[in-house]
Parts: structure tokens; sequence; C-alpha cells
């Protein structure tokens, strides 16, 4: 006998408390329904074998074909979704509503401990506002008193120590971040929902006790505090998580005050963006690092300059679009601030650049000829290191070239031979023009074989052989990819 | 047998800590109370919200930072230190916060910039805190249109 389904799922999806009850009166083995059926004979519906009753309850399994009903693909197999939402009426939304309600009846004034601007709806509001009573009992006492630096002894303290060593640390200027900027630790201190700790859903730490039952959804302050430690790449992706972060990272300055653009943000930036960025710091801009953003502008970077009278590094190697001329026009603009100006300048990888502009250079910069000629760690050539890093202390990182007098980044020798040559005119160390290296270990290939690759670089033998052994390694890579020179024409020189 | 440069520390679980009182200053707030009381010999003190296995994690990282004088022997040990998960770490977090143990937040800071690091995108970083989306569809929208440089 087939089986007679009600096209209505039993447990229809949205269940509301009354109505779960309702399919499940089974009477004398009938499944009885509250609703009365189109077809068929009124409410009552045979049920007879047990295995029926089984396959009633049964939305876990894997239901074969037959005669299922389409009640059953319309009703979803996953129990939660069947389960209702809210079985003992614990609307979160109203409960708080109702709180709030009362207090404000007590006529207690927590509005101003609550930021303005929060942009959420009313519900979130009110949420956040009685957490700070809730999670803070000994502010009932201590407030309007001693704001953040005395509570003490609640779960949501981290915020009052939080706020009391930041100001004790004043102004860090070790590193970006940490302490934060003054505004920004007046409104931390003037109480907001960010004083949460986080609801850690993430199944690593399922049964982590979060002390504070704030409300869920917030960023907890050590990701705050954390901020310092990201890069732009980073501080750009975590601006878009939730508002409190966005106000975080955008106002402030001590993040920003120092930029270093690297791949992949370095093909994207443009003037426009590069200027957004470097406002953030709000004037107090002191390292600026542009590693190979070719879309750069003599311009754009006028205008950072002019807007950041305190930069003091400045590195844009790579930036093609960047003219000596313009570098020298910013740098004078520096100059004319009053400011201590840049000290540090690296512009490895720019063309053009004559005696006289670098004698220009060495004026701005404050060069005595005496300093510039500390001996550095040797550079080599490489190509994750082409330029010299603005950590390096020299003062500017491009020289003259023994060999064709120009103003270029030099490179040293690794190879052993090399190495040990000591006269300055047998030295092996030259721009990359005149001396040919090998891309991977930097050594000179002007006496042995080398491979030339697709974009015009250089591989010794030795080199060569190790890409072509990795690539057999993986035979299902590509032959193309940057790393691996590209083998359609292998042309042997030496 | 109490030392006279040892301090006496009690955790919420009413366990007694004794460390050495050069250790016992690291903490700020611990240093602060030394001070008002005005006593050397022996500080008792109760630690009202720090359990004791936050303590104890205060005092191990203490005496251990002390006896590491060697800075690679030093990163090394802290880097493994710092290795544990969200939970601890949040623990770690709480206590160097409410002992003000500037080198130990800074660890615990750094650590949490590692878990930032290795997230791909927004919803990851969500998911890994728990931080809801909060932001309205609008300002969403406008949100992409700034950053719409960085994406191809």
């Amino acid at each position: 006998m087939a089986l007679n389904f009600s096209h209505r799922p039993v447990f229809p999806a949205n269940l509301t408390e009354d109505n779960l009850l309702s399919p499940m009166r089974i009477a004398n083995g009938y499944l009885v329904e509250g609703v009365a059926e189109k077809n068929g004979d009124g409410c009552m519906k045979p049920c007879h074998s047990d295995h029926a009753m089984e396959d009633c309850f049964d939305y876990g399994r894997d239901k074969g074909g037959g005669d299922r009903c389409g009640s059953q693909e319309s009703v979803s197999n996953d129990i939660i979704d069947l389960l209702p939402s809210d079985p003992f009426g614990m609307d979160i939304t109203s409960t708080f509503t109702a709180i709030s309600g009362w207090l404000e009846a007590l006529e207690f004034d927590y509005s101003h401990y609550v930021r303005d601007e929060v942009g959420t709806g009313d519900g979130s509001y009110q949420f956040a506002g009685l957490n700070l009573i809730w999670n803070n009992a000994m502010w009932f006492q201590t407030f309007p008193g001693s704001m953040g630096f005395e509570c003490k002894g609640s779960a949501s303290d981290q915020f009052g120590g939080g706020c009391s060593q930041v100001q004790e640390k004043g102004d860090v200027s070790h590193r970006d971040g940490l302490g934060l900027d003054c505004n920004v630790v007046d409104t931390l201190c003037s109480g907001n929902e960010d004083m949460i700790s986080v609801d850690l859903e993430k199944e690593e730490f399922q049964d982590c006790k979060v002390p504070s039952d704030g409300p869920e959804g917030a960023p907890h302050e050590a990701l705050i505090l954390a901020l310092g430690y990201l890069c732009v790449r980073d501080l750009l992706v975590v601006e878009s998580v939730c508002t409190s972060l966005r106000k975080f990272v955008l106002n402030d300055p001590l993040l920003w005050r120092s930029i270093h653009i690297d791949q992949p943000l370095n093909e994207k930036l443009t003037d426009d963006v590069l200027l957004r960025i470097t406002n953030r710091a709000q004037g107090s801009l002191q390292c600026l690092s542009l590693v190979d953003c070719k879309s750069i502008s003599d311009e754009g970077l006028m205008r950072v300059v002019e807007n950041n009278p305190k930069l003091i590094k400045l590195s844009v190697p790579g930036c093609t679009r960047l003219s000596i001329e313009g570098v020298l026009n910013s740098l004078k603009a520096l100059k004319s601030m009053g400011t201590q100006g840049v000290k540090h300048l690296r512009i490895g990888g720019l063309f053009g650049v004559t005696l006289k502009h670098f004698e220009e250079l060495k004026f701005l910069l404050g060069i005595d000829n005496q300093i510039q000629q500390i001996v550095q760690k040797p550079h080599f050539y490489n190509r994750r290191n082409l330029y010299i890093s603005s950590e390096d202390d020299r003062a500017i990182d491009i020289e003259m070239c023994p060999r064709c007098q120009n103003m270029m980044l030099l490179y040293d020798c690794p190879a052993e031979g090399c190495r040990q040559k000591v006269h300055t005119a047998q030295l092996c160390r030259a721009c990359s023009l005149c001396i040919l290296r090998c891309l991977q270990c930097g050594r000179c290939i002007n006496d042995s074989e080398y491979e030339e690759t697709f974009s015009l670089e250089y591989l010794c033998s030795d080199c060569c052989k190790q890409e072509i052994a990795k690539s057999h390694d993986r035979p299902d890579r590509m032959i193309g990819s940057s790393s691996l020179p590209e083998t359609g024409s292998f042309h042997l020189h030496g | 047998m109490l030392l006279s440069k040892n301090s006496a520390l009690e955790s919420k679980d009413n366990e007694i800590f004794e460390v050495e009182e050069s250790i016992a200053i690291q903490s700020e707030l611990i240093k602060t109370m030394t001070t008002m009381v005005n006593s050397k010999a022996y500080v008792n003190e109760r630690n009202q919200m720090v359990p004791e296995a936050r303590c104890r994690k205060q005092a191990n990282y203490h005496v251990e930072q002390n006896n590491k004088i060697v800075d690679e022997e030093l990163s090394d040990w802290e880097s493994k230190f710092f290795e544990v998960d969200m939970d601890d770490l949040h623990e770690l977090f709480m206590a160097a916060n409410y002992l003000e143990i500037e080198s130990l937040l800074n660890g615990v800071t750094k650590r949490v910039g590692d878990f930032i690091k290795a997230c791909k995108n927004v919803e990851v970083i969500r998911q890994t805190f728990g931080i809801n989306n909060d932001f309205a569809a609008q300002q969403e929208e406008e949100i992409r249109k700034l950053n719409s440089w960085n994406h191809i």
C-alpha cells in the first residue's frame, strides 16, 4: 500500500512554539494534524506501520525515491532549520529594550558614555550602553568620578587597565599603534561598546569562557592593540571588518607614521590613493617607502610631501614614473618648510641622475663627504633584494659607478674569486649594466656560461640547472611562471 | 620560607604565589600597590579577577624571561611561549592588561597581530575573532567604492 504522506511538511519550517505541538499529536496510531487536509478524509491520516512512523520523523537520512511526496523535498534536511527559532521566548531585543526602559525610568544617564555615532540599529545602541553597566558594577560606584582608571575588579576592566597603560605610555615613538592617539584614548575612556570581549565562535576556541558577557560581535581590545603590528596591506583589510575597527584604523595617526608599500599594492597604487593613505597620518608621516610603485608621479609625491613636513625617510626605488627633478623639488619643498627634512633617501632604479643632481641631493640631505665613506655591508644582486632597504643606515643608496661613471645602484659580488680582490680597481663592484649578474645568486657572469630569461634577465648556469631541476620535480607547474626562467629559448653564452 | 625579597601574591582562586620582588614589580599594578602599601618585605594582595592559571603564567613568564639573558634564546623561548591558541592568548591578554605587564602585553598583541596577518580577507577575520559586520548597506557600498582600487 502506498504511503500517503501529507503535502504539508510534518514540521513546517517556520514554527512558533504553539505550532510545534500541533503536528505531533498522535492519537491511536494516527498522525493528527491541526489543520484539515485538502485531500483525503479530513484530519486523520493513517500511519499504519512502524516503518512509516519512523519515516515521518526521519529527516536526517537520505531519502530514497518511491512515493515520497513533494513535501519531503521542500523540507530542509537539516533539523536545525526545523527547530523553532525561539522556543523559550527569549527574544533578546525585546528583553534589553525592557531593561533599558527600566533604567531610563531610574533616570540613569548613561547615554554620554556611549559613542554617538553608532551606525547600527537601535537594538545594538541600547545593547552597547547596557553592557557598560552590566559589566562594570564598580562603575556605578565610581562614576562620574574617575572614568577609566579605577575601574578595576570587573571583567571589562581590561579597558580601564588599557586606558591607564596607554596614558602612561604617552607618545610611543618606537612603535606605531600601541600608544593610541590622545583623542582616540579619550574616546575609548569615555566608554564605548568596544570594551567588550569578543564572542569567539571559531571551533578552536569554542570552550573559551569570555569573562564579560558583552554584546557579541564587537572586536576585542587585543585586536586594537595589535593594529600597530600590522602592515599597510593588513590594515586596509582590517578597516573593512566593522565600524569600530574602521574608526580606529582611520583615525589613529600613529598607525600611519611609517608607510611601506610593496607587492602587491604597488601595482595598484595611484596618486590619489597614496594621498588618501598618507593623509591618515594627519601630518605626522615620518617614513614613506614606495617600492616599484610605477604609477606615482612627481605631482603626487609633491602633494604628499607638502602635507607631511615631518618626513625623514623617503624611499622610492623602482618608481619609474618619478624623475630626479621631481624628487629634488620635493626635497626642496620640505627644506623650505623649515623642518629637519629628509635624511635618508632611496632612489635606486631612477634613471638620468647626473653628478650635479647627486651633489644637490647630498646638500639637501645634509651629507658630509666624510660620512658617506663609512663602510656599508655588501649589497648583492637578487630578484628579491634589488634595492637597498630604507632600514639601512646610509643616507643615499646610489653611488657613482666606477665603470660607467653614472650615478647608479651598485652591487657587490658574492663569488669566491671576486670577494678576495682588494684593489679598488679590481673590485667586482659596479652597476647592473656594467657587470651582468645572475638574478638568483648575484654572481657576476661575464666569464661564465649564462642563460637569458624571457624577462631579459640572466641566470648563471648553476642557478639555471637548479630551476630546471625544480620544474621537473613539479611537473604540474606551468612553464612561464614568474620564478621560472622561460625555457622556450635557451641560449648558452660564454 | 618567605625570603625578605619575595612578594606573595594571592590569586582569585586563593592560591599564593611567591615571586621575587624584582619580578613582581614588573607588573605596574603590583609595583604601585607595593609603593602605596610601603612594604618591602611582604606584600599580600588580592588579585580579584585573576584566576590561578593566569597568575602562574605571569610568574613563569617573568622567571623565565629573567633567566634568559641571551637575546636569541629569549626570542626563541618567547615565540614558543606565545604559540598558544586563542583561548590561552585571551587569558594571557586579560592578565597582562590587568597586571599591567608591558612586555607580556607586547608579546600577546604581537601574536594577535600574527593571527590577523594569517587571515586572508575580511570574512576570515570576522570568523576568527567573532566580529559582526555592523556596517549599514550604504556604508558598505561606500567602502567598497573607496577600496575598489585594491580589487582587480
